[in-house]
């Protein structure tokens, strides 16, 4: 019952406005009667019309009803029972479920009570929920192929119209197309198309930044079309980009964990308005593998996130990463907090990293970020550009939206230990040690 | 070939070309995949190392959250004390010193940013003012603000050569930037710069000859101060009667000899309005130190004030008094005159109101205490009114006893006097003693977060508190 996140909420949800809606519900006093047992989650919750709309969720495969007219599904009242058992699991009593309740769970096992006798596990599927999921995820298919069509339909307008449209064109230009794909339950692509929306002017080659970005959604497109023919992992980039997300409860069941410590070297905070749901961006360095990982955590509004942490801080844990070509994104197996933490172990020199990088891009063309750990560099301002420089004298541009005074005046003319992201254009530097001294920039 | 730059450039207008993002795709990622880092000549220039020892970890992270604006008011104290200790600022923190330094507080900020900061600066022109440069260097090259902190400086460790160089580009100066220089002798004033304050006094700029006339009022042993005490002492006499109360006997000045215009008579604008005479004679005491008149009859501040009162010409006497004991900073006179104003109605009328927080600042902290804590708080008269305008107007350390005092009066919530004193509460909390915030967390019946007075003192005295520990820790 505890494993409702609020992640899962935000993927189960049609659109933003009914996270949104859901949220409000979140208060107790806007429910009747609230219950849960091992095998569901239920409520009566207060409506317009003066009997209570009743709410059911089936635990065991995330099955709904709801009573209320709404023609969303999930409406606002699954939703916002999720979100209340999300943030505050201790709310709902365990009890003996009401009538409409059992009834309703036992209608669901329906097909499964027929063969009574043949012992099944109970979270292999019935032949009528495969059917019944297999017809939602056509249909979400079929969505999405539209979705994408239109997409790039869009793409080429842009590329016919002019890149220096995208630098004076209203909002609704790009709103409207994000609002389209979030229609078309592609909410990856929507975010990545509200990327470009900051892109014009944010530098000097910024009309380089924006067609790649958009050549790689391009790419997306293409991918999509032939997802059959792409190699496994790649079909799994492909779909979590575009916005197909992976239930941590089958993550955690199904891959192996990577022992180590664990430094959280980086943390930024995005908060979405219209629905309160906040996003916290952790960024780990193991010791002993060096590689990155990067932990999300969600959170509604001043709700806390379900792992308290911040940069600097280490922990010894297993982490299971989502699967991928170039794996980065993972969720923690177990874990706990270390005492002590310590100056992580990274890159030698610049050539060794745009390597690793290069290497990287070609099992996954789509990464725009790559975290990276380097060890022995300088500042160094040149006129009015910032250089990150190793001790061979190679140097690489720092984004002048960055840190970079601070990281100026930490290095002094010395080498340290920077962490930072790369985009292939320039380093963004988050965190940098001095003399063994972690620094958050 | 076609690079992602160029694709961007024929983009960049619009283009029909449909093979273009399929371009893009293929130069586009195999560009950023294969970046060639640009190699790097020249540079390498290094900073010395620090001779002075770091602040304390904790003490830094406390300096990082009042340079993101959390309780940014307490910064000068901060600064105050790390330089105190000899400390110097960790060097994420300086581009946000330097920064904040330019507007504010640039010479509490200069002693913590060490070598370092020197070195940074040095690579920022709008930071030019924090670049280590010789003292003469700054003096005669710098900008007008750079120049008055290089004075300053001087002025502090070498009052002579600070005078030197203000005189030796004297000429070449404008009155506006004269007149600012002379101000920053108030360091290190001694009789030795007399002479050439003296002369100061025939200077064609006003501004010029005020600037003077405030320093040489400091000086008893001036020449000025002299030629004042004659002109005025006959003036204001005690008048003994054996019926009557002694009273005083006051000469309103007439016309004013050119040597008496000199010494800035007729210039002096005063605060309040009143006759042309009584004027003048206002303008007398005031460039005259009032340590005078009790030292040359043995009556005390007090005395005159009380004898004043009963006087005709109270109005200029008072007035005049006022403004001679904010310009010397004679606290024994602005105590005198503070406790007049606390007791007498009238008194209010008399003064100057607007330059009361300023005599204020010149009280001591024991007699404010023994004032405060001698009060009946059950009385709503003026003396508890005005002891509470005169603890917001206090802004200086707070001794002990007085906190207690006032801490537990508000604790006591008896009456009106305690409602106002809590109203004024989270002012209280930069001036009392930071290592009671234990003590004065305790003893508010309930929660003392649920009011928002109480709750604002509490974290402002707590991050004083957690300021002086982080700074005594060792580093």
């Amino acid at each position: 019952m505890m494993s409702i996140t609020a992640e899962e909420v935000k993927s189960l949800a049609p659109d933003p406005a009914s996270l949104k809606a859901a949220q409000e519900l979140t208060d107790v006093s806007r429910w009747v009667s609230l219950g849960a047992n091992e095998a569901a989650l239920w409520g009566e919750c207060k409506g317009s019309v003066q009997e209570p709309y009743k709410v059911r969720i089936d635990l065991s495969n995330r099955g709904f009803a709801c009573t209320c007219p709404s023609r969303k599904s999930p409406c606002k009242h699954v939703l916002g029972l999720m979100l209340l058992v999300s943030a505050s699991p201790a709310r709902l009593k365990e009890t003996a479920p009401p009538a409409w309740v059992s009834e309703w769970l036992q209608k669901r096992a329906g097909p499964k009570s027929d063969r009574a006798g043949q012992a099944e596990p109970e979270t292999a599927p019935s032949p009528a929920r495969e059917k019944d999921a297999a017809r939602r995820a056509a249909r979400r298919e079929k969505l999405a192929t539209a979705g994408l069509e239109t997409l790039d339909l869009w793409l080429q307008d842009l590329i016919r119209q002019g890149l220096a449209f995208a630098q004076s064109a209203p909002a609704s230009f790009w709103e409207e197309q994000c609002a389209r794909l979030v229609d078309a339950q592609l909410p990856g692509a929507a975010r990545l198309v509200r990327e470009m929306q900051e892109i014009p002017g944010i530098s000097p080659n910024w009309a380089e930044i924006l067609l790649l970005k958009m050549a790689r959604l391009h790419l997306l497109i293409q991918a999509y079309r032939k997802l059959e023919s792409l190699p496994e992992l790649s079909r799994t980039d492909v779909r979590t980009l575009l916005g197909w997300t992976l239930h941590r409860k089958e993550l955690l069941l199904s891959s192996p964990g990577l022992n180590d410590d664990w430094l959280v070297v980086a943390q930024t905070l995005e908060e979405d308005e219209k629905s309160g749901l906040r996003t916290q961006i952790n960024w780990l360095w193991g010791k002993t593998n060096r590689k990155p990982a990067q932990l999300l955590l969600f959170a509604f509004k001043t709700k806390a996130f379900e792992l308290n942490l911040w940069p600097g801080m280490a922990l010894h844990g297993e982490l299971v990463y989502f699967p991928g070509a170039y794996p980065l994104r993972a969720i923690f197996k177990d874990q706990r907090r270390l005492e002590s933490a310590f100056v992580p172990a990274g890159f030698p020199n610049l050539l060794a990293f745009l390597d690793a990088y290069a290497t990287a891009l070609s099992l996954n063309p789509w990464l725009e970020e790559f975290p990276v750990v380097l060890e022995n560099v300088t500042m160094e301002k040149v006129e009015s550009n910032w250089l990150l420089r190793d001790d061979e004298n190679q140097a690489i541009p720092v984004s002048p939206r960055s840190s970079c005074w601070e990281l100026f005046a930490l290095s002094g003319g010395h080498p340290l230990t920077v962490f930072g992201l790369w985009d292939g254009f320039s380093f963004f530097p988050m965190a940098a040690w001095e003399n063994g001294r972690f620094v958050r920039l | 070939m076609s690079t992602l730059k160029s694709l961007a450039q024929s983009a960049m207008l619009g283009s029909t070309d449909e093979s273009l993002l399929a371009s893009a795709v293929r130069v586009g990622i195999a560009e950023v995949g294969g970046y060639v880092p640009v190699a790097f000549t020249g540079g390498g220039e290094r900073c010395n190392p620090e001779s002075r020892p770091r602040m304390p970890e904790k003490a830094s992270r406390l300096l990082k959250r009042m340079l993101e604006g959390e309780l940014a008011d307490l910064l000068p104290e901060f600064l105050q004390e790390a330089a105190k200790r000899g400390y110097v600022a960790p060097p994420e923190t300086l581009p946000g010193l330097l920064g904040l330094g330019r507007n504010k507080w640039p010479s509490l900020i200069l002693p913590l940013i060490g070598e370092r900061g020197n070195w940074l600066a040095a690579h920022n022109p709008a930071w030019a003012y924090a670049c280590k440069r010789e003292p003469l260097d700054a003096w005669e090259n710098g900008t007008r603000a750079e120049r008055i902190l290089a004075l300053e400086q001087m002025r502090t460790t070498d009052p002579a050569q600070g005078r030197e160089w203000v005189q030796s580009n004297w000429e070449i100066d404008s009155p506006k930037d004269r007149a600012a220089f002379l101000a920053t002798f108030a360091i290190g004033l001694s009789m030795e710069d007399e002479p050439f304050l003296e002369a100061c006094l025939d200077d064609k700029r006003q501004e010029v000859r005020e600037a003077a006339r405030r320093l040489l009022l400091r000086l008893e042993g001036s020449r000025f101060v002299q030629r004042m005490w004659a002109r005025v002492k006959p003036l204001v006499r005690v008048r003994s009667s054996f019926l009557k109360k002694e009273t005083l006997e006051v000469t309103l000045p007439e016309e004013l000899e050119a040597a008496a215009k000199r010494d800035g008579m007729g210039e002096f604008a005063l605060p309040k309005k009143m006759g042309e005479k009584a004027g003048r004679l206002a303008q007398m005491l005031a460039l005259t130190p009032p340590a005078l008149w009790s030292r040359d009859s043995g009556y005390s501040p007090d005395a005159w004030l009380a004898r004043a009162l009963t006087c005709e010409w109270k109005e200029p006497l008072l007035l005049g008094w006022q403004l001679a004991a904010i310009g010397t900073a004679d606290a024994d006179w602005a105590e005198s005159l503070i406790l007049l104003w606390m007791t007498k109605e009238e008194a209010e009328s008399l003064l100057d109101m607007h330059a009361l927080s300023t005599l204020v600042s010149l009280l001591r902290a024991e007699r404010i205490e023994a004032w405060v804590t001698s009060i009946e708080p059950t009385l709503s008269d003026t003396r508890s009114t005005r002891a509470i305008a005169l603890l917001e107007m206090y802004q200086q350390p707070w001794t002990a006893n007085l906190s207690r005092w006032v801490i537990k009066s508000i604790q006591q919530q008896a009456t009106i006097f305690h409602q106002r004193l809590l109203q004024a509460l989270p002012d209280f909390a930069r001036w009392m003693p930071p290592e009671l915030a234990d003590e004065f967390s305790q003893g508010w019946g309930d929660e003392p977060g649920s009011n928002k007075k109480i709750g604002a003192f509490l974290q402002i005295l707590e991050f004083r508190n957690a300021i002086k520990s982080s700074l005594e820790e060792k580093s």
